[in-house]
């Protein structure tokens, strides 16, 4: 059916986030009534994360565990230069 | 009257529900186990869209931020937990290109390299396979699908700076992404089914604490 055709594709498109509003709009009232493509919504997301894995190989530091598990313990220091607030911490990056 | 059997990928889709339980409930250890699964391959996509060891480090620490803060609100119908860390790691790297300066560079000079990195020899067996997998179906995907595809995926840009790399008018564009993705959900159908897509399997003593750089 070549409404439905149209629809996954927008599907597709909610799981790149490129959606207008008014793609928006048709994707929530049909989903709303639509099985398959709740499903298939839930099957782009694991097909992206397909997709993540193949970025090339790039091992993280050593040090980046033991930030990351200190850093979930104090969630309000140690954090990240992405604009969050409170103690940087140890520098562990490499000059850019 | 004998019991259904479990696909694959739902076996792993409980274990990793179970991960995550066990994280809501402030076990330390499952945090450990799901860095050990997942940071690998989460660094690996943050530094393919930020192209910044330091980035990449940040992206992947708030990324198991937000999953100790929000395990317990992880709904499993909804979603695999693959599908949740992916998708949260790119969007944080995402934002993190948006903030920097040079995303007039990037505009103009997105180079996305997918030669096989030298040490790709040195991955566990299941994440090669995984990933073989994949990039046999993504070779079916015509060159143009692909490279919008990819571009859309790994490039950090918004659908609108896609368009611009890609010289087309923003609806063929859209139109040429969301095919290709949809291409690329039909080519790994039966795989996505049978091998749990997204999700990395929950136990064994697989090692992904990084080495150098």
């Amino acid at each position: 059916m070549k409404e439905h055709a149209a629809l996954r594709e927008l599907a597709a498109g909610a799981a790149l986030d490129d959606l207008d509003p008014l793609e928006r709009r048709l994707l929530d009232v049909h989903r709303a009534r639509c099985a398959a493509c709740r499903v298939l919504e839930r099957e782009f997301g694991d097909v992206l994360a397909n997709l993540g894995l193949t970025a090339p190989t790039r091992r993280p530091p050593v040090e980046l565990r033991e930030r990351v598990l200190r850093a979930i313990k104090e969630p309000d220091r140690g954090v990240t230069s992405m604009g969050m607030a409170g103690d940087p911490g140890p520098e562990v990056s490499f000059s850019e | 009257m004998p019991e259904p059997t479990l696909s694959q990928a739902d076996e792993r889709r409980a274990e990793e529900a179970a991960l995550l339980a066990r994280i809501a409930a402030r076990d330390e250890r499952a945090v450990e186990d799901l860095y050990r699964l997942y940071s690998g391959p989460l660094y690996a996509l943050a530094y393919q869209v930020t192209r910044s060891e330091r980035f990449a480090q940040d992206v992947v620490q708030e990324v198991f931020i937000a999953v100790w803060r929000d395990a317990g609100r992880f709904d499993s119908a909804r979603g695999s937990v693959g599908a949740w860390l992916f998708s949260f790691a790119r969007h944080k790297a995402i934002d993190v290109v948006r903030r920097e300066a040079n995303v007039r560079k990037r505009t103009a000079d997105v180079d996305l390299e997918f030669e096989e990195a030298p040490d790709d020899v040195h991955d566990e067996a299941w994440l090669r396979v995984r990933r073989e997998t994949v990039r046999a179906a993504i070779v079916q995907l015509s060159d143009i699908q692909r490279e919008a595809l990819e571009l859309a995926f790994f490039g950090g840009l918004t659908h609108v700076e896609v368009a611009e790399r890609l010289g087309l008018p923003l609806g063929t564009a859209k139109t040429r992404i969301r095919s290709a993705l949809l291409k690329l959900r039909d080519l790994l159908g039966e795989s996505l089914a049978d091998t749990g897509a997204g999700e990395l399997p929950a136990g064994g003593d697989r090692d992904v604490t990084g080495i150098e750089t």
